[in-house]
This record gives structure tokens, C-alpha cells and sequence, in this order.
């Protein structure tokens, strides 16, 4: 049901009554035509869908073209690859399952960016175009379409890529390798993230990566989420359009801030990282403003988007201090997602003029 | 004056209410011809007191209350009564209507009598008096109650019901909505600058037939100078405050007005501002309140708002009750063009009418005239969750998760997320970035659950 009733025009022609029998009856046109009648409201705020798109789009061009920067043709020709894949299955799987949305809606643009952003700049062309077969065919449509995916389709893309070709998940171009690489020349040409340094306890290495280079963006990882500074600069973007709010951002970063603040004052700089290194390195800040902020798979409330946000903080900040993977961003956002119908069904309100309920009704 | 009180939650539309907020209210001339409903209240229709070739005085009762919620109608021109049928309603049903025509002079006496004099001395409520303090609080209420004084700001409950609360509820304060949050209407804002005399009379009565010692106007900011106006006029009135509001929709709803106001909540339906304490008055109300009491005058015109952009001159006019909308429209210079949407109230709760032949009623607090860019007839997509609608809803419900229950014919899910507390404001539907057309799928689930009930 997600087509409108049609506008009426009243009165309706005697719908109600029953059919006369015999002779058809002759209906009169009105003297004048009736007015166009509607349901309340008639005013709208008119923001749409395809302007909330329009804009995350935008605001994630700021880190697209740091990566083009530092990563040249390769980052420009993933990208493009992701983004007319996830165009052409969002495409076809509208075509074939007739889910709700449309090309226009600009959510498979926004889901192809965000693919492209998550992978290495030299993702072979199969595995992008595999990974925009998960992320529109299986974490979208096939859960019911645009508003219905209970997770992040580029995010399941992701994860479904690093579990199944593990090493070309995690092949890093050095940054300022700007031109094609061959598959012979690739492994001169790459080497570790920062957080993958960390991980092997390569902590002199890493160091290397100073915060400035994080903040730029000089550094290897995925193509959308070397440069803090350009992600910071579409978050604030999104902020002052009012396309996301602050809470999940500022909540997820701050949490995982401290989270590994008091792991590096325990545990002591020689076996862990600070915590400035965490909030400005791998895909934090990617996440926490525009994976972890997905309308779609975030909880409805302020309270539970809180929530959602400090669970998002802490298992980054744990599957980074004592995981197996390097990086926490994307498992952590999605089992969150997962988590959200709990948190919603939790965190519901107190309606208007109702009183708490007392304690041991509650409890039952 | 306390700093800007609100409520949590809501929206912040253009007002659209420079095109009429500067403007004095003018005064239309009785038209020849006035259709009046039976039903231009909440509650039980009046009964038709008159038959048709009757001759009636301006203020003569036409139609009699039709029980405790209920209220008289009056005949709002002096004339013939020529019919007596089923008229169109601005409220798009059928009702039972009062048809006066305007004479010239009065009809051939019969044999040996004095012919009427024309036109007949207009009707005045006995025992009204301007020195109202002298006055018991019943003579008050009976006297409102026979001018068929209704509440202004659009339901139109009979306004001495709600000045008779039931025994074991006390109340102690007067809320005056002087809010009028919705976009386009500026009726009440002009009824405080041009009538402030009679708002002031107006509460005073009402406190004295509520035997109440506390009174509060709030009115939305916006008006600084119909606060500034007001706070003078008060300021000689001990119990009463004048507060500003914040300007936020639905900042004159009745239960976020009284929380803004008093910090109170007034509990879900059936629940009632009763039930902390307070009653609520709409400012035109109090003029009218004023009027009765003070000069037995029934409620017989009223301050509305024409507005939008279809409208050439958007006015605020004083128009007798029955007055045919389209001799408003007339008089006020006319539409520049087809109206896409002709709308009856404010453009979030208003009802849109299918057809310019209707009256003027005691509800109508104005009518806007829309264009196709006005109007919102936008194309609906599906719900992303995105949770704006449970940030802004006045009531803390939660549209999003309500309307996939009524979307999936689930009306007891609908109904244990709250859907019977949903007051329409439209807040949801304006911020829904798919538009759905939230509020009227909690309509239909509304009406089912009564139908079920039944």
C-alpha cells in the first residue's frame, strides 16, 4: 500500500447505492466542476528521498576525490565500477521482483559510492561487480526493497568480501600510486593499513602514519576511508542539511575514542595504539557518518539511535583492541543492524500524558 | 513575561502570514441571503424552531439546542425563512439548514392589525448586563449558553459545557489560546489587537463562571505585538498572565498549549484538560463570551481569515454566520484564478471543500485558496525509517512503526502503539520525506477500531 488513494473528486458518483435495475441512469455532469479534494495536511516540508540522496551523494565527494587523489586511475575506475553495477542490478531488481523504489530515488547511486568506498582501489573488476550483486540483489531487494533491508547492503557487500577473498580485501595500494597497476606490479607497489600494522603488533611501522597523515588521508586502505578531514567535511555537510542528525555520529566516534583511551592508558602505549590514532584511522569516520547514520537500518528514536551508536562504539573498539580482524567498523555497524528492532522495541517512549508505569509492573 | 515556553516536539512551517497579519479586520455588509446549519457544533444538532414563510428578527432563535452538548442557532439577518433542507456543510456532509432571505419590507398585515414594523428590532438575551461582577456564575453560563456561544478555534464545542465541569473535578486555571499556530490564519491575532477590550471582559467572565483565580494567554511570538497589546490590557487584571510561546506547530493544540504553559499532560482520550485542572478558551471565544454577557448579543458573525495564494486580496473579514462563501470571496476582490485546493481552517488540519456553495459557520476560522504549487500532492514512496516523524510527533507516538500496522490490516497493533491518541495535527505527514500519507492511514485505523467498537 504505498500508493496514495487516489484524489477524490466529491461527491463520489452514489458509489454506495446499489445499481438500478433496469435502465441505465443518466448521470448529469456538474454545473461546474467540484474542486480537487485531499486529507490534511496540505502543507509538506518538501524534502523527499531523492534530496536526502542527493545529499549524502554529495557530501561523500569531499573523500571520493582524496582518494582520487592518492590512488588515481585505480580508485577512479573501482568507483565507477561499483556505481554502474549497484545502477544495474538496483535496475533489474526492480525490474524482476517489483520491490518499492526507483532508479531516481537515488539510493542505488548512494549504495554504489558507498560500496565503492569500501573496497580496495584494486579490487579486481569480478569481485566489484560481486559485491554489488550482494549489496542490491541480497541485502536489498531480496529483503523487500528500498526502506525494508534490515542491513546495510554495501556494508554486507563488504564483509561478504573480506570473509570470502580475504587477500584481495586486504591488498592496500600505497598511496600516491597514481596510475593503472598490472597484477605483476602489484605487489610493489602495495602494502598494510595502518590498523593492519597494529594488529601484528608492527607498531614502530605504524607509527610511521603520523595523525596528520591520517587526517589527509596519505596513508593505505580502502578508497573511502583514508581521509578523515574530507569524510569530517561531508558529515558536517549532511549535519547543516539536517540530512543526519548528530547523535549517532558523535556518540559511535566518542565512545570508541574512549573505549580505546583507556585500553592506551591501562594497557600503555607500547602494545596499544591512542586513541587518536583509532578515531582518524580505517573506516571510523566513514562509519559513524555515513554507514552507521543508513535511515534504513538505524533505530527510529533519538534514545535508541543513542544506544545504537554506543554499541556501535564499543564493538569497534573491542574487535579492534582484541579481535581477530584489524578493523571493527563494518561487523560492528551491522550487528547493530541487527540489534536495531530490539533496541527500537526497548526504547519506546513514554506517550503524551501518560504516567510511568510503577516498577513491579514493569518488571512482569 | 516568562521566557519562550514550548513543548517537545513539532514542526516549524512558513507561517505565510504576512499576507493578512497586518491587515484590520473588515466588516462585510449582511448579505441578502444566509444558509445556516443546525449543526455548526460538536454534539447534538438544534432542532428547527421556525417554519418556512416565517418572518424573523436578526438574533431570534431559528434553530434550539438540541441537548446538554449542544447549542442554539440564530438567525443572523432579519428576512423570510425560505427553506428549510439539506444544504452542503464546509464539513463536506449534508445539513440540515436554516434558509433566511432578506425583505424589504414587512408582509400585508392581516385584517385589522398593525402592520410589523420593518425591519424588527434585533433579538438581545435577557438579563444581560456589563457589570458582569455583580452577576452569579449560572446567570454566566446560561447567558453563553443561549447566545450559542461555540469554541472559535475549529471543533466548536459548545463553550458553556466545557464552563459546567462535572461534580468532582475542580478546576483552577483558564488557558487562553491565543497561540494560532496554524500557517495562513491570522483571525485571532486580529481579535486581540482590534477587540482587546472585549478578549479582557471576555476572561474575566470566563474566570468568574469557572471560579477560577488564575488565568494564562499564551500566544506564539510571532505576535509581538498582539503579546504587547495584550500584557497591557492585563495588566490591571490580577490572576491573569500573558506568556509568549514559542512558534512551533502544534503550539495552540490544547494539550500543548497546557504543557507549555503549566508543565501539565493531560491524559490520553478520554482523558481531558479537566483532568489537570484547566480549561481552555479560544481568544474569539472570550470576545464572543464578552458580547453575550455583556450585551445579550447571540453569536451571530465572526472574524474569519481568507488567505492563499489564489486569493487576489487576502483579508480578515467580519462576516455574519451563513454568509454564502463565495459572496465573501466577492466581496473580499475575488480569486486570480481556479483554486487547485479550496480549504476550510488551517492548511494542517483544515478540510478541503469540494464545492465553493457552502456557509460560513460558527467553526470556520477561515478559508485558504490554494494554487498546484501550494498544495501538497506529492507522490509517495516507501517508509525509510528515517525516524523524523517520531522525532517531531507532540505526542511522543511513533507514525512510522503505527502506520506498518494499519498498512498490514493489524488494527490491534495500530491500537496497543496508541493510534486512538493520535490528533491529526499532520505534524508526520509534513516531514515524511516519502510523504505517506500518515495521519489518514491513522484516520482509516481510527474509524475502524470505532467501527469494530460499534
Amino acid at each position: 500500500m504505498n500508493e496514495k488513494p487516489d484524489v477524490a473528486t466529491a461527491p463520489a458518483p452514489a458509489a454506495g447505492n446499489p445499481a438500478p435495475a433496469a435502465a441505465p441512469v443518466k448521470v448529469e455532469p456538474p454545473a461546474k466542476p467540484l474542486l480537487k479534494v485531499g486529507p490534511s495536511p496540505h502543507l509538506h516540508d518538501r524534502d523527499s528521498i531523492a534530496q536526502i540522496m542527493f545529499w549524502v551523494a554529495i557530501a561523500l565527494l569531499p573523500g571520493v576525490a582524496v582518494s582520487f587523489w592518492y590512488f588515481g586511475l585505480e580508485a577512479v575506475r573501482t568507483m565507477t565500477l561499483s556505481v554502474v553495477a549497484c545502477l544495474a542490478f538496483e535496475a533489474a531488481s526492480l525490474r524482476l521482483l517489483k520491490t518499492p523504489g526507483s532508479l531516481k530515488d537515488g539510493s542505488a547511486l548512494v549504495t554504489g559510492i558507498l560500496l565503492g568506498m569500501n573496497l580496495p582501489p584494486t579490487a579486481p573488476w569480478w569481485l566489484i561487480v560481486v559485491g554489488a550483486l550482494v549489496a542490491m540483489v541480497i541485502a536489498k531487494h531480496l529483503f523487500g526493497g528500498l526502506g525494508a533491508n534490515i542491513f546495510n547492503p554495501a556494508l554486507v557487500a563488504r564483509v561478504f568480501l573480506l570473509v570470502s577473498w580475504p587477500t584481495l580485501m586486504t591488498t592496500w595500494l600505497k598511496p600516491g600510486v597514481r596510475g593503472l597497476v598490472s597484477a605483476d606490479d602489484l605487489a610493489a607497489v602495495t602494502g598494510a593499513t595502518p590498523l593492519g600494522l597494529l594488529k601484528e603488533g608492527r607498531l614502530a611501522e605504524m607509527a610511521a602514519s603520523t595523525s596528520t597523515d591520517l587526517f589527509l588521508g596519505n596513508v593505505g586502505g580502502s578508497i573511502g576511508e583514508i581521509s578523515a578531514a574530507a569524510l569530517l567535511l561531508g558529515g558536517i555537510v549532511l549535519l547543516v542539511r539536517r540530512v543526519i542528525t548528530w547523535e549517532i555520529p558523535v556518540v559511535f566516534m566518542a565512545t570508541t575514542f574512549i573505549a580505546t583511551g583507556l585500553a592506551y592508558w591501562i594497557g600503555g602505549p607500547e602494545h596499544y595504539a591512542s586513541p587518536t590514532f583509532h578515531l582518524l584511522s580505517g573506516g571510523l569516520v566513514l562509519g559513524a557518518f555515513f554507514m552507521a547514520t543508513d535511515m534504513v537500518t538505524s533505530p527510529l528514536s533519538f534514545r535508541g539511535r543513542v544506544v545504537f551508536a554506543f554499541g556501535c562504539g564499543l564493538l569497534t573498539a573491542l574487535i579492534r583492541l582484541f579481535g581477530g580482524y584489524p578493523e571493527g567498523v563494518s561487523f560492528a555497524i551491522l550487528l547493530m543492524n541487527a540489534a536495531t528492532p530490539l533496541i527500537d522495541h526497548l526504547m519506546k517512549e513514554r506517550t503524551f500524558g501518560t504516567v510511568p508505569k510503577p516498577k513491579a509492573e514493569v518488571a512482569r | 513575561m516568562a521566557t519562550r515556553r514550548t513543548f517537545r516536539g513539532g514542526i516549524h512551517p512558513d507561517d505565510h502570514k504576512d499576507a493578512t497579519c497586518a491587515l484590520p479586520i473588515q466588516e462585510m455588509p449582511p448579505p441578502a441571503r444566509v444558509v445556516l446549519p443546525l449543526r455548526q457544533h460538536l454534539g447534538a444538532p438544534a432542532k428547527a424552531l421556525v417554519q418556512v414563510g416565517e418572518r424573523v428578527a436578526q438574533g431570534q432563535v431559528v434553530g434550539e439546542s438540541g441537548g446538554f452538548v449542544s447549542a442554539p442557532v440564530h438567525a443572523s439577518i432579519a428576512g423570510e425563512v425560505t427553506a428549510i433542507a439539506k444544504y452542503r456543510h464546509p464539513g463536506g456532509f449534508m445539513a440540515e439548514s436554516v434558509v433566511i432571505e432578506a425583505r424589504d419590507a414587512a408582509p400585508a398585515p392581516a385584517e385589522g392589525q398593525e402592520p410589523m414594523p420593518w425591519p424588527p428590532h434585533p433579538f438581545t438575551l435577557p438579563g444581560a448586563n456589563p457589570d458582569y461582577e455583580s452577576m452569579a456564575p449560572d446567570l454566566l453560563r446560561s447567558l453563553i449558553r443561549d447566545a450559542g456561544v461555540v469554541g472559535m478555534g475549529g471543533a466548536a464545542f459548545p463553550t458553556f459545557v466545557k464552563l459546567s465541569p462535572p461534580r468532582g473535578k475542580r478546576v483552577e486555571l483558564l488557558v487562553i489560546n491565543g497561540a494560532e499556530c496554524e500557517p495562513f490564519l491570522t483571525c485571532d491575532h486580529r481579535t486581540m489587537l482590534e477587540e482587546t477590550d472585549k478578549v479582557v471582559h471576555g476572561v474575566r467572565i470566563l474566570m468568574r463562571a469557572l471560579d477560577v483565580a488564575r488565568a494564562i494567554v499564551g500566544i506564539e511570538d510571532n505576535k509581538p505585538d498582539a503579546i504587547d497589546v495584550m500584557t497591557r490590557a492585563f495588566a490591571q487584571v490580577p490572576g491573569v498572565s500573558v506568556v509568549a510561546c514559542q512558534v512551533k506547530y502544534p503550539q495552540g493544540g490544547e494539550k500543548q498549549l497546557i504543557k507549555a504553559l503549566t508543565g501539565r499532560e493531560v491524559p490520553p482520550p478520554p482523558g481531558l484538560p479537566l483532568d489537570v485542572g484547566v480549561v481552555v478558551q479560544n481568544v474569539g471565544t472570550a470576545a464572543r463570551v464578552a458580547d453575550a454577557v455583556m450585551s445579550g448579543l447571540p453569536f451571530i458573525e465572526r472574524t474569519i481569515t481568507l488567505s492563499g495564494p489564489r486569493m487576489a486580496q487576502p483579508a480578515n473579514v467580519r462576516v455574519r454566520l451563513g454568509t454564502m462563501l463565495g459572496d465573501v470571496v466577492a466581496f473580499c476582490g475575488g480569486l486570480t484564478g481556479d483554486p487547485e485546493r479550496v480549504i476550510m481552517g488551517g492548511p494542517m488540519m483544515g478540510v478541503t471543500l469540494s464545492d465553493m456553495e457552502v456557509p460560513i459557520v460558527k467553526g470556520t476560522s477561515g478559508f485558504l485558496f490554494f494554487d498546484a504549487q501550494s498544495a501538497a500532492d506529492l507522490e509517495a514512496g516507501p517508509c525509510l525509517r528515517c525516524g523524523r516523524c517520531v522525532d517531531i510527533c507532540p505526542l511522543r507516538l511513533r507514525p512510522a512503526e503505527i502506520a506498518r500496522f494499519v498498512e498490514a490490516g493489524d488494527l490491534d497493533g495500530a491500537q496497543a502503539l496508541h493510534v486512538r491518541e493520535c490528533m491529526e495535527c499532520g505534524s508526520c505527514s509534513y516531514v515524511c520525506p516519502s510523504n505517506r500519507w500518515l495521519v489518514q492511514l491513522f484516520r482509516i485505523a481510527k474509524a475502524k477500531l470505532n467501527e469494530r467498537k460499534a
